[in-house]
């Protein structure tokens, strides 16, 4: 593929960013001329992808341009295991190396060890261990705010123009990383365990009904109440930033009784298949292979609504300048609507590229989130509160739950 | 080339390597292999010393993390502070995870010894040479499988629709809630620690003198009481091994109150882990880090004084043996 559409999709962005918001018009503006030189050898026309958002930018071999950075062997990419690491593999790594001929690794190491082994590398100026660290939208916020992140440079990740806002992190001066995908943390239940608990295989409407007696042991929770913060605020009409958050603190009190199992998404599911527990705030797509099966568990969004997140990449600082380039141009490769449409088959969940078409069964559920307006009606708590608070809140629910 | 060929062929250079080894042992100072320096002695401990060592270094270093700051952002913050102490003495709920701790490494040491005198005097005693091989394969067996796949089967189990449960089911009765349970966590833990325990206990036994029980049988002691009068005492090194070391694993397991507990039977290692993992605030994780070693040193010397060192051999010269 030829190599310099770079220059056209650097300045297309541009204009494109002033239609989308005046922040990202500035970012779009800025980058373009600062990075002129670096636009000049992003390829040229012949590289869209027929919906005019690219797929990454300078990326063959054939008539590349001579200002291009070097291209590494190989880029590093944290992920997660199985399904995760196969559905990034097939639907991005494969056609990146295909395009560019860089292969691309993946190091499973947890997402937490991973934080801690770059900022240690950074802090000792030494190489990140990974070029690419794809990991949960609240803790790529969080290692932003300890400056681990290297700004995404938006003539190479030129498909930012096409995310929807909620992919785009809320802060002033810079796009330190894109979230790619989205998902809820909907209540799921398992029918036959509510027919036992309440007499009825429907569902509760409200995350208030699940406080009641008879689901004593019966609800489960993440690890640290992840994926439940917004709720127990909205439950309580408390806002996350509030000074006192005692009100907050009552409603886990007040669920505590529910909770007959903490994990991760792993237990959880299985806890919910087994009918261990008969509901639980899980990640919907995690039950999507038994719901298929005709097993008897489901998904739904209780009236509160439920919360929103994704996970990201971004680029880790004190990479070389190759490095960072390629890196960046896999992550515009993760973020192109052609790419997103093939990883959300194989991942199950709705992607962040407003071009990307969503599968049939998303399109009319609300746990989905697949438009802007889906996104409006989800909960959501502000990073930065998050990152300075959230392992405040985490402490206090395991004290609550521990005693 | 006939076989008998390359067999005198081998021959004599077997003879030549071992010439020329006799050649270069006459050019070595005799001193050497005749009388080796008594530092030698010291060389062959020195890895022993050097693992031990960072396990020191290592303590020194979390003693160091404990008094320092935490912050979300800024991660860690080089300033001392008490804070974490003052979090881990004043806060009900890391008590009640502590006690709990201890309490039920307690109850499985008690529960995993008690099992296991009996289980490792048969092993040693019975006369079938099939069943004592029978009983020994059992031991070790579990050891084949790790922690993590073993709490994994006890989930299937103890599970809602699992074995036990079903069992229960033939009587009409359950079904009964024991994944998220102390119950559940006991169970899975006392399958792990046995063996340890049998381990332990086994060659205490082995060193009783077979004599012994059948003098005391010959006076008029039913099995029953030359057991309790006879083995017990005599098996006392073992039995202090063996708790010292089911105790110490016990109150430091992750896994089993993990995965059997469901995140409602924590383990002062799973909020160590949440507190490195989840929340990144190593200060607090090394505070609890310490603490628990602090208290498992103190029991595990509290059974030196009391029951001595027992089949760990170590002699404290302070024994009650």
């Amino acid at each position: 593929m030829p190599s310099d559409t770079r220059q056209n999709n650097g300045v297309d962005q541009s204009q494109n960013g002033i239609d989308v918001g005046s922040r990202r018009a500035f970012l779009g503006l800025g980058s373009a001329a600062a990075l002129g030189s670096l636009a000049g050898c992003l390829g040229d026309d012949d590289n869209g992808n027929g919906n005019g958002n690219g797929n990454g930018g300078a990326t063959d071999d054939s008539g590349a341009g001579d200002d291009e950075p070097e291209k590494p062997d190989q880029i590093t990419v944290r992920a997660w295991g199985g399904v995760w690491e196969g559905s990034l593999e097939e639907s991005i790594a494969e056609p990146f190396t295909e395009e560019t001929g860089i292969d691309v690794q993946f190091d499973n190491t947890d997402r937490t060890v991973m934080q801690g082994d770059i900022r240690t590398a950074i802090q000792q100026d030494r190489e990140p261990p990974v070029n690419v660290m794809w990991t949960v939208e609240p803790a790529a916020h969080e290692e932003y705010r300890m400056d681990l992140a290297e700004p995404l440079d938006e003539s190479i990740v030129t498909n930012i123009d096409e995310m929807f806002n909620h992919a785009i992190p809320d802060v002033d001066d810079s796009i330190p990383y894109l979230t790619l995908y989205s998902y809820t943390y909907a209540l799921s239940y398992n029918e036959d365990a509510l027919e036992d608990i309440t007499g009825s295989s429907e569902p509760p409407e409200s995350w208030n009904d699940i406080k009641s007696d008879e689901f004593e042991n019966a609800f489960g929770q993440y690890d640290n109440a992840y994926g439940f913060w917004p709720v127990f605020s909205e439950l309580s009409d408390t806002p996350l930033d509030s000074d006192d958050l005692s009100a907050v603190y009552d409603e886990i009190e007040e669920f505590e009784p529910t909770i007959g199992h903490i994990g991760d998404d792993t237990s959880l599911t299985e806890q919910i298949r087994e009918g261990e527990i008969a509901c639980a705030p899980l990640i919907m797509n995690n039950l999507l292979d038994a719901y298929e099966d005709g097993e008897p568990v489901g998904w739904t969004l209780p009236e509160e609504g439920a919360t929103l997140r994704g996970d990201s990449m971004y680029t880790p600082q004190n990479q070389s300048e190759s490095e960072l380039y390629w890196s960046q141009v896999f992550i515009n490769f993760a973020a192109a609507a052609e790419h997103q449409s093939e990883w959300t088959e194989s991942l199950g969940l709705p992607m962040t590229n407003s071009n990307t078409e969503p599968m049939d069964y998303m399109i009319d559920d609300p746990s989905y989130p697949t438009d802007e307006e889906d996104f409006e009606t989800l909960l959501t708590v502000d990073l930065d509160v998050y990152a300075e608070e959230s392992p405040e809140w985490f402490e206090e629910f395991n004290i609550i739950m521990g005693a | 080339m006939t076989s008998n060929t390359i067999s005198n062929r081998l021959e004599r250079l077997k003879w030549r390597l071992m010439d020329k080894t006799i050649e270069l042992k006459q050019r070595l100072p005799q001193e050497i292999y005749q009388s080796p320096p008594s530092w030698w002695g010291y060389l062959l401990i020195l890895p022993g010393i050097l693992l031990v060592s960072f396990l020191f270094v290592g303590m020194g270093i979390l003693t160091y993390y404990s008094f320092l700051t935490f912050d979300s952002i800024e991660f860690i913050i080089y300033e001392f502070t008490l804070e974490n102490w003052r979090s881990f003495l004043t806060t009900d709920a890391y008590y009640f995870i502590f006690f709990r701790t201890i309490g039920l490494s307690l109850f499985i040491t008690i529960l995993a010894v008690g099992l296991a005198l009996p289980y490792a005097y048969l092993t040693i005693r019975v006369r079938s040479s099939l069943l004592r091989k029978l009983l020994l394969i059992s031991i070790f067996v579990p050891f084949f499988t790790g922690v993590i796949v073993r709490a994994y089967g006890w989930l299937i189990i103890l599970g809602q629709n699992g074995l036990v449960n079903s069992f229960f089911g033939i009587f009409g009765l359950g079904p009964y809630r024991l994944i998220g349970t102390e119950i559940g966590v006991i169970i899975g833990l006392l399958q792990i620690m046995i063996p340890f325990a049998i381990i332990m206990i086994a060659p205490a036994v082995q060193n009783i003198d077979r004599a012994m029980e059948l003098a005391a049988s010959n006076l008029g002691a039913n099995p029953f009481q030359t057991f309790y009068h006879i083995v017990i005492p005599l098996a006392k090194p073992g039995i202090a091994g063996g708790t010292i070391v089911v105790f110490t694993i016990t109150a430091a397991t992750y896994a089993v109150p993990a995965l059997i507990g469901g995140g409602r039977v924590d383990f002062i290692a799973n909020v160590i882990y949440r507190s490195l993992f989840d929340l990144s605030n190593y200060p607090l994780a090394a505070t609890f880090s310490v603490a628990l070693v602090i208290v498992a040193s103190i029991f595990v010397l509290g059974i030196f004084q009391t029951l001595g060192s027992g089949t760990l051999g170590v002699d404290t010269g302070d024994s009650h043996e």
